[in-house]
């Protein structure tokens, strides 16, 4: 199976401020293969270094020691579309929504008729509607983090990386959230990477969820959820979810004692 | 128009009319309504009071033209460098705190008695203003939105001209609001001091000295009808094209 995204033995260290050379260490040997199409959670402790993983791989960061490769490349060259927990300021409130998913193409240089083609035609494709007139603050959490996962696929990203998206959003929104990124993620097969801090939803959406250690961030264990797909808010009351929930239980609670 | 918006202008009216008529005050000080109401339509359709209020509205606004192409530049630049605004914050708050009418007699000196004198003025209050408020509008934007655009391997330009620009706008304009204020008491202040054929500050002061206590009522609310007409302008923009400031 083709490997989307290979991390080889990766350290990350920050200083804590400039003026001393006392560091933290973030990251420490990590390795990790995620191949073509597979939705994968991860789940850690508070603070963990995940988001800071998650910057390297969309080319924010680099590490310090180690290689990441995206589809074979360096992730600064990489294609990758970030979905951010706080939707409202990472959306654009001057543009409207369509302009806002719009947004990638209009950096290459693409004109604006074929621009507002393409988000049309996503639209449709995934089957999610979104008032593409209306503005990001006028519209609810849900259609805003709608918004932010379309301006993410737009532009046909290797990897989709999600940081805790549906935090802010109360519990129906959510979990109908859910829902429509496993309906999204069917429809374009899209590699997803999708950091959660609710076990229930990390599993629930998993093909593997992979369990980050206390920082320095490694990984302590990963779990295959063998769930049946198409999946659907049913199974969380069985007992096979039963089962998974308790081994992750187990597994964090491991994780956090040490 | 929200609803009671009358009551209180017709209540101050009914006082005028109570003190002017009632002669509470010396008739030579406030003239009734209907005098001053009677002088503000012959000064206006005698077309006398016309040149004095262009005059007023050209430095107005050549000042505010002139602040704003230097002051929103140099703000979007302070606003991008912490060194640079670090190591001007003193000479900026410094400047800011000299009250512009204490500049008077220097600007006097430079530039003479001419338009020269009193555009500077303005100039000088309103260009440090909008500089500020570009400066702030720049340092607040949202860090999180510049990561996404990071993230897309958007180039320098295109952050600042798509999004650090486009969200400092509110800012900025909120400084021209203000401005807009400050420069109107300015060049009123300078016609004045300064002295000058035409304006507004000219046509008070000369009332005055002759005596032309109507006249001067005339002139005086004209400078708070255009203040208050101006400062509204700015303010309907500011809603319409700037609904989603600080969302």
């Amino acid at each position: 199976m083709e490997k989307v995204i290979t991390v080889n033995n990766i350290y990350k260290t920050f200083s804590k401020n400039t003026r001393q050379p006392s560091c933290i260490s973030i990251i420490e040997n990590l390795n990790l293969e995620i191949n073509c199409g597979e939705f994968v959670t991860i789940f850690g402790p508070n603070g963990c270094g995940k988001t800071t993983f998650l910057n390297i791989l969309a080319g924010l960061l680099s590490p310090d020691k180690g290689q990441v490769l995206i589809r074979g490349k360096n992730p600064y060259t990489g294609k990758t579309g970030y979905v951010f927990q706080n939707f409202t300021e990472t959306l654009f409130p001057w543009r409207k929504n369509i302009d806002n998913i719009a947004f990638p193409l209009e950096l290459k240089g693409i004109p604006k008729a074929e621009r507002y083609k393409n988000v049309i035609e996503l639209e449709e494709n995934l089957n999610i509607k979104i008032d593409n007139d209306s503005y990001p603050y006028k519209s609810s959490g849900g259609q805003q983090q709608l918004v932010s996962i379309a301006r993410a696929l737009i532009d046909q990203p290797d990897v989709l990386l999600m940081d805790e998206p549906f935090n802010a959003l109360d519990l129906q929104t959510r979990i109908s959230m859910e829902d429509e990124i496993l309906n999204i993620w069917e429809k374009t097969k899209t590699t997803i990477l999708f950091v959660s801090h609710d076990i229930d939803e990390a599993i629930y959406l998993a093909d593997r969820m992979i369990f980050f250690t206390k920082m320095p961030a490694r990984i302590a264990e990963i779990i295959e959820v063998k769930l049946p797909r198409p999946r659907n808010q049913q199974m969380l009351a069985s007992n096979e979810f039963f089962n998974l929930r308790n081994k992750a239980i187990e597994i964090f609670r491991k994780v956090t004692s040490k | 128009m929200k609803k009671d918006f009358f009551i209180g202008p017709l209540i101050f009216l009914l006082i005028w009319v109570l003190f002017s008529y009632l002669k509470l005050i010396n008739p030579v000080l406030i003239p009734t309504p209907w005098t001053v109401m009677v002088k503000f339509a012959q000064l206006f359709f005698s077309g006398e009071i016309w040149s004095d209020l262009f005059a007023t509205l050209y430095r107005l606004f050549f000042g505010l033209a002139l602040s704003t192409v230097i002051g929103i530049p140099l703000g979007l630049l302070l606003g991008s460098s912490k060194r640079l605004s670090n190591s001007t914050e003193f000479l900026l708050d410094f400047f800011r705190s000299i009250p512009a009418s204490a500049l008077f007699p220097m600007f006097l000196l430079f530039f003479g008695i001419g338009d020269t004198s009193k555009i500077s003025v303005v100039v000088f209050s309103c260009c440090l203003i909008i500089m500020i408020h570009t400066m702030y509008g720049v340092k607040n934007c949202k860090e999180a939105r510049i990561k996404v655009a990071k993230v897309l391997k958007a180039n320098k330009t295109a952050i600042f001209t798509k999004i650090i620009f486009p969200e400092s706008l509110p800012h900025i304009f909120v400084g021209l609001r203000i401005s807009i204020s400050i420069a109107l008491i300015l060049v009123v202040v300078a016609e004045m001091f300064i002295g000058t054929k035409y304006g507004l500050g000219r046509l008070i002061s000369d009332s005055h000295l002759m005596f032309r206590i109507s006249t001067m009522y005339v002139a005086i609310f004209t400078t708070g009808i255009l203040g208050y007409v101006l400062n509204k302008i700015f303010l309907l923009v500011e809603t319409r094209v700037f609904h989603w400031a600080g969302k």
